[in-house]
């Protein structure tokens, strides 16, 4: 759902080619999300069939311009006013093994080492990353996001080993 | 209030060594002044204890004085002074004119005091003297008999234990006076106050010489009733004084009359004062460190609803209850110390009364020593009710401290030109000006040290200048102001007072050596006849051999027909103010060119000839020679026959051998010509400081009564006066420097753990409070070189006008900076206490990171 | 350029086994990590690389040089290593150009010349300003930004920290992190105990000491 969400956000800046759209929301979220062409062409036909938006013209190579609609406009409004649910979230796969580990493997501990180390690399690279980006804001909160969630992780990592010792 | 007692109480037992440290600092002064004020009131005997001593079970001591006329005495003494002048011959009294001015019914004892020459196996010695008849029921109390019996014919004498212990036993018999009467020995007697005394004890006649001067006769009386004191008063205008048991016991209020009083009390009341002064200043900052430690305590009591005030009494009751138990156990240890004490003390001479302790003036001082406590304590009370961090806080009251330093030397200026408004001659001013400069010199004290916390402050901004090793600790003292402006303060509070004193006292001293006139060179002796010709022979003798190979030289005095030596002395008129005279100068040397040569230790052809004609020769340049003729009185110098003699004799002027020496020569044979008297041989004079003059003294007067006097010059009671001025300053300097500097090695030891996380070396450390103590020191003793150089000098222009009675200043005030002291104080002490300082430095515990995980 | 050294290091207070058997090293160019909860010998680590302890086993090497040779160790650490803590870094009664002047005094240079170089490492951080400022004067980050400054003045390149973001708020800790950082890539080799997770991300490797062994390392490879 984000995704379409997401372009629709986009597109609510002005009319966009197809490839566009998807070079700006790679931009707009650090290349953290990777999109295909294919995914976004989809999105783009679902949420023109759903009315949110209308095509444009087509250049001399077939690429089609997308306009966002009124509804898709109000669209945007109510998605960013609605805070997301808990339920909404995706499942923590990391929870779910963790679980997984205390109750059944032999050896809790060491999975939980071992995923304390690889989640800290990551936020090194977010880290770094950050660093990098002098560019828009969006990007780095992004960014930030995702150091703030590593960390609560190695917080809840290192909760959990005291548990266990 | 009681819990915050609990509180304080719990914080002292915590902090022993800082607890014990303040309790010392005000305990010590306590306990040295308990100990004193009972130790001097054990030794005292006081009139109403001695009474029984003095006179027995009489009613009263009655002397004669030297005229009939109305006299003035103390209600508390027998000697009565003649109101006029001083310069009547003496009118004897008879017994029947005293027992007429005394009451009907009365018993007069005849009863003398004095002293009396007794040649006994070791040499002649002084004894006192009593003359009365112990055997008389109204004397009972006044000795009490030990051994052998009492004196009950002519001849008789006893004597106390110390007598004994010169060689003689009970059964001896013993030359007595110049005229060595034979006395024997029936007893011995005890002085129930004085038991170290040595006297002798017989029945009127025998042992005093009569006349005595002013001594003439004197009773034990016993009246039917007793002699109240406007009996006494009444007696006076007759001319008796009068001791009476009745008055002893019940004074007159009159009795604190003195003219020193209030310059005494003034003086003492100042030395209190500064004492306090420097107990607070130094124990001040112990108590802001130990604040500190309790801060946290403090602020959890503070999150428990206590208010600012609570928290300042919890740190008042601090420093009550340190004051207290220090000051009751420095009082209950001084008195404890004395008492015990005084019997050995006693053993040197002075008089033993029964162990008395004066309690009130003693919880006087434990009072003081409690407030000197709260008081210490109440700038960190303060403190603590301001929370305000103290960086931005304004560094003490530097205007307050400007304007005492001001009003201080405003008033001194004003004391010294004080003559003009009180009036000059007026004795009791004069006699105050020293006190009341030293006060002025104390409120620019009080000034100084509030001005400085600013100068430790502004020292700090300046070190900005200095290398690293300087600026660290000079940094460090200045912002820990409180400690640092304390101990600096103490220091310069002892600096001033010991340079005040120091410069005041020894200029006045030079002042008094000018003024000086020994009577012959320094270092001649002279052995003096006192029986004209009837025994020199034999001290001649006795004196050449005891002095082989000293050039003795004779020289001559003047005899009545009765034979009494007759000597001459200078003229009383001078002409640029009085010198005054060595003892000797009281007679002038008579006799030939060899005793000229030795008075001018060279050969001078015009003054001898001079002498041969006949003529005087007067070395004193402030004797006026009118005429050239000077006018010389003579006195007898033995006897108490008061009729001068004048002598008219042509006169020269010479330098004598000692540029400090006056006096003159006499011709002998022109003397006896202008006088009518004979001259004789009866002095030997040498140039010669004998080894024991004690000794030779003793066997002169053997040989033939006869005293010995060398010239040593103005005595020097100064000499020592340094050294304790120096001693008492170094103790208070160090300790108070180096109580500061223990103080900031507690401050420090956090940084210090920086320091060396950073790289510092272990000298560091050292240098860092040696570095502080010197500065300390130095700042302090910097400004009270200041303060310490205007008050001595004003102290000497008052001592210097006191002496000479005159305020015409500066010019005629011998200015003397005593500058061995002043360097030593002013540079050595801070460099002595920076020495100290580093050398007894903990080496810092191993630094480690604050949190060892 | 391997600046820190640590083999086989322990070290042990009377029955407390502080550190087990620790190997470390710290090159020119990096800032390692260490993150471990209370007692795991965090500080310990720092006092031994530092000098201000000394290992009961195993060798601690400064610049090549084995400890355990050296004999003027408060040397070593005005000349070579720097100290950063977490709090009460800075002498109270100096300005801060003086608080970054003083190991080079210590050292013997001349207060001219040590001011010099004072105000330049001062200018690298960001505060010349500041230099005539007491600490009082001076907010919680500033302050530990002078105690890095003072850490690098001269030729040190070993900078010790041990948790000097502990008493700042989250965005005066970025800002020291950063300047760590920048240190490290300009050529001094950071060593960095911290408990925060986000500080210790700045790093190139986070090491975790548990019970006074280290358990896991993270190491950032890829190319900057």
């Amino acid at each position: 759902m984000s995704i379409r969400h997401g372009l629709l956000a986009l597109l609510s800046r002005g009319p966009r080619y197809g490839y566009q759209l998807r070079a700006e929301f790679e931009a707009c979220t650090g290349a953290t999300w990777p999109l295909n062409i294919g995914q976004v062409y989809t999105t783009l036909s679902r949420a023109e069939r759903d009315g949110l938006v209308e095509p444009g013209e087509t250049d001399e190579q077939g690429r089609v311009v997308y306009r966002i609609t009124e509804a898709g406009r109000a669209e945007v409004g109510r998605w960013f006013g609605t805070p997301v649910a808990p339920s909404d979230r995706p499942r923590d796969e990391l929870v779910i093994k963790l679980a997984m580990a205390v109750a059944a493997h032999p050896d809790a501990l060491s999975v939980i080492q071992a995923q304390r180390t690889a989640t800290m690399r990551t936020m090194q690279e977010l880290t770094r990353a950050k660093r990098q980006a002098d560019g828009d804001l969006a990007h780095r909160l992004v960014l930030d996001s995702m150091i703030f969630h590593a960390e609560a992780e190695l917080r809840w990592l290192d909760h959990c080993e005291k548990g266990l010792s | 209030m009681r819990a915050v007692l609990r509180l304080a109480w719990r914080d002292i037992r915590r902090a022993k060594g800082r607890s014990a440290l303040i309790m010392a600092m005000i305990g010590l002064p306590v306990l040295v002044v308990s100990a004193l004020l009972t130790g001097y009131a054990t030794v005292l005997v006081s009139p109403r204890e001695g009474v029984e001593t003095s006179m027995g079970r009489a009613d009263a001591i009655v002397r004669p004085s030297s005229v009939h006329g109305p006299v003035e005495q103390h209600p508390l003494s027998a000697m009565a002074f003649h109101l006029g002048l001083g310069n009547q011959p003496p009118e004897p009294w008879r017994p029947e004119e005293v027992a007429a001015l005394l009451p009907p019914g009365h018993r007069a004892l005849p009863y003398q005091v004095g002293t009396a020459e007794v040649r006994l196996p070791g040499g002649f010695e002084t004894l006192d003297a009593v003359e009365v008849d112990l055997r008389d029921p109204l004397t009972d109390g006044m000795r009490t008999l030990v051994e052998g019996r009492l004196p009950a014919a002519a001849g008789e004498v006893a004597v106390t234990e110390a007598v004994l212990d010169l060689g003689v036993r009970l059964g001896d018999t013993v030359p007595v006076t110049r005229h060595a009467r034979p006395a024997t020995v029936v007893g011995v007697v005890e002085h129930p106050q004085r038991p170290t005394a040595d006297e002798i004890v017989s029945l009127p006649g025998l042992l005093l010489l009569r006349p005595q001067k002013g001594e003439d006769l004197g009773f034990l009386v016993d009246t039917p009733a007793p002699v109240t004191w406007p009996e006494v008063q009444r007696l006076n205008r007759s001319g008796l004084g009068v001791l009476s048991r009745a008055v002893i016991m019940d004074p007159p209020d009159e009795t604190s009359r003195s003219g020193y009083a209030p310059g005494y009390a003034l003086g003492s009341a100042l030395a209190v004062f500064m004492v306090v002064l420097e107990v607070v200043l130094l124990a001040g900052p112990a108590f802001t460190v130990g604040l500190r430690r309790r801060r946290d305590e403090l602020a959890t009591i503070a999150a428990q609803g206590a208010s600012k005030r609570h928290l300042r009494m919890i740190v008042l009751a601090d420093g009550l209850l340190l004051g207290g138990l220090g000051a009751i156990a420095g009082g209950l240890l001084g008195v404890v110390l004395a008492l015990v004490g005084t019997p050995f003390v006693a053993r040197l001479g002075t008089p033993l009364g029964p162990p008395e302790v004066p309690w009130a003036q003693v919880l006087a001082v434990v009072a003081l020593g409690l407030v000197s406590g709260v008081c210490a304590a109440i700038a960190p009370a303060v403190q603590v009710g301001r929370e305000s961090r103290s960086a931005r806080r304004k560094a003490g009251k530097p205007v307050l401290g400007v304007v005492l330093i001001g009003l201080g030397l405003a008033a001194t200026v004003l004391i010294l030109q004080g003559d003009a408004i009180f009036g000059f001659g007026s004795w009791e001013w004069r006699a105050l000006t020293d006190v009341l400069v030293v006060a002025a010199s104390v409120v620019v004290v009080l000034g100084v040290i509030a001005l400085m916390p600013w100068l430790v402050v502004r020292s700090g901004r300046a070190a900005r200048r200095l290398p690293m090793v300087l600026r660290l600790p000079v940094r460090d003292a200045s912002r820990h102001r409180v400690r640092t402006a304390s101990a600096a303060a103490a220091v310069m509070a002892v600096t001033a007072a010991a340079l005040a004193f120091a410069i005041g006292y020894q200029s006045n001293h030079r002042g008094n050596l000018a003024n000086y006139r020994a009577g012959a060179p320094l270092g001649m002796m002279m052995v003096n006849g006192q029986h004209g010709v009837t025994t020199w022979e034999r001290v001649r003798a006795e004196a050449e051999a005891r002095l082989p190979g000293v050039g003795l030289v004779p020289g001559m005095v003047a005899l009545d027909a009765e034979d009494r030596v007759i000597t001459f002395s200078m003229p009383r008129t001078c002409s640029a103010g009085c010198k005054s005279y060595g003892w000797h100068g009281e007679e002038l040397p008579m006799g030939d060119a060899a005793l000229l040569r030795l008075f001018q230790g060279r050969d001078d052809p015009a003054a001898a000839a001079a002498l041969s004609e006949g003529k005087a020769v007067i070395f004193d340049s402030g004797v006026i020679i009118d005429n050239g003729t000077i006018t010389l009185n003579g006195y007898y110098r033995y006897d108490a026959i008061p009729d001068p003699v004048r002598v008219t004799l042509p006169a020269v002027r010479a330098t004598a051998a000692d540029p400090a020496q006056g006096g003159a020569v006499l011709p002998a044979a022109a003397v006896a010509a202008a006088s009518g008297l004979k001259v004789a041989e009866a002095r030997l004079y040498g140039m010669h400081v004998p080894a024991d003059e004690l000794r030779l003294e003793r066997d002169l007067m053997a040989a033939g009564s006869a005293d010995l006097f060398v010239e040593h010059g103005y005595p020097d009671p100064m000499a020592g006066q340094l050294w304790i001025l120096f001693g008492s300053s170094l103790v208070v300097v160090l300790g108070g420097t180096l109580i500061a500097t223990r103080l900031a090695a507690a401050d420090w030891r956090q940084e210090q753990a920086t320091m060396a996380a950073i790289g510092a070396g272990a000298g560091t450390h050292r240098g860092m409070l040696a570095g502080q103590a010197g500065f300390i020191a130095l700042l302090g003793s910097v400004a009270g070189m200041f303060v310490g150089g205007v008050a001595g000098a004003a102290l000497a222009i008052s001592l210097t006008a006191k002496r000479s009675g005159s305020f015409e200043l500066p010019e005629t005030t011998t200015f003397v900076v005593p500058w061995g002291f002043t360097v030593a104080m002013v540079l050595g002490l801070p460099l002595l206490a920076a020495l100290i300082a580093g050398v007894f430095t903990r080496r810092p515990r191993p630094a480690l990171t604050r949190r060892a995980t | 350029m391997t600046l820190l050294t640590l083999e086989s290091v322990s070290r042990t207070y009377g029955e407390v086994k502080a550190l087990d058997g620790v190997d470390l090293t710290v090159a020119a160019g990096e800032l390692v990590a260490v993150m471990g909860p209370s007692g795991s010998g965090k500080s310990t680590l720092l006092n031994l690389a530092g000098g201000l302890d000394r290992p009961s086993s195993g060798t601690v090497a400064v610049a090549g040089e084995d400890l355990a040779r050296v004999r003027d160790l408060a040397a070593l650490r005005r000349r070579s290593v720097g100290y950063v803590f977490q709090e009460l870094n800075l002498i109270h009664s100096l300005t801060a150009v003086e608080n970054v002047m003083l190991p080079r005094e210590l050292d013997g240079v001349a207060a001219r010349q040590a001011r010099q170089e004072a105000l330049a490492v001062l200018d690298e951080v960001g505060l010349r300003e500041q230099a005539e400022a007491f600490p009082d004067e001076l907010s919680g980050g500033q302050r530990q930004r002078v105690a890095i400054a003072r850490a690098l003045v001269g030729e040190r390149r070993l900078v010790l920290a041990d948790e000097p973001t502990g008493a700042l708020d989250t965005a005066t800790g970025d800002e020291i992190l950063t300047l760590l950082r920048a240190r490290a890539d300009a050529g001094a080799a950071v060593l960095l105990v911290t408990h925060e997770p986000r500080y210790a991300a700045w790093a190139d490797r986070v090491i975790f000491l548990r019970d006074g062994r280290i358990v896991d390392a993270s190491l950032l490879e890829s190319a900057r």
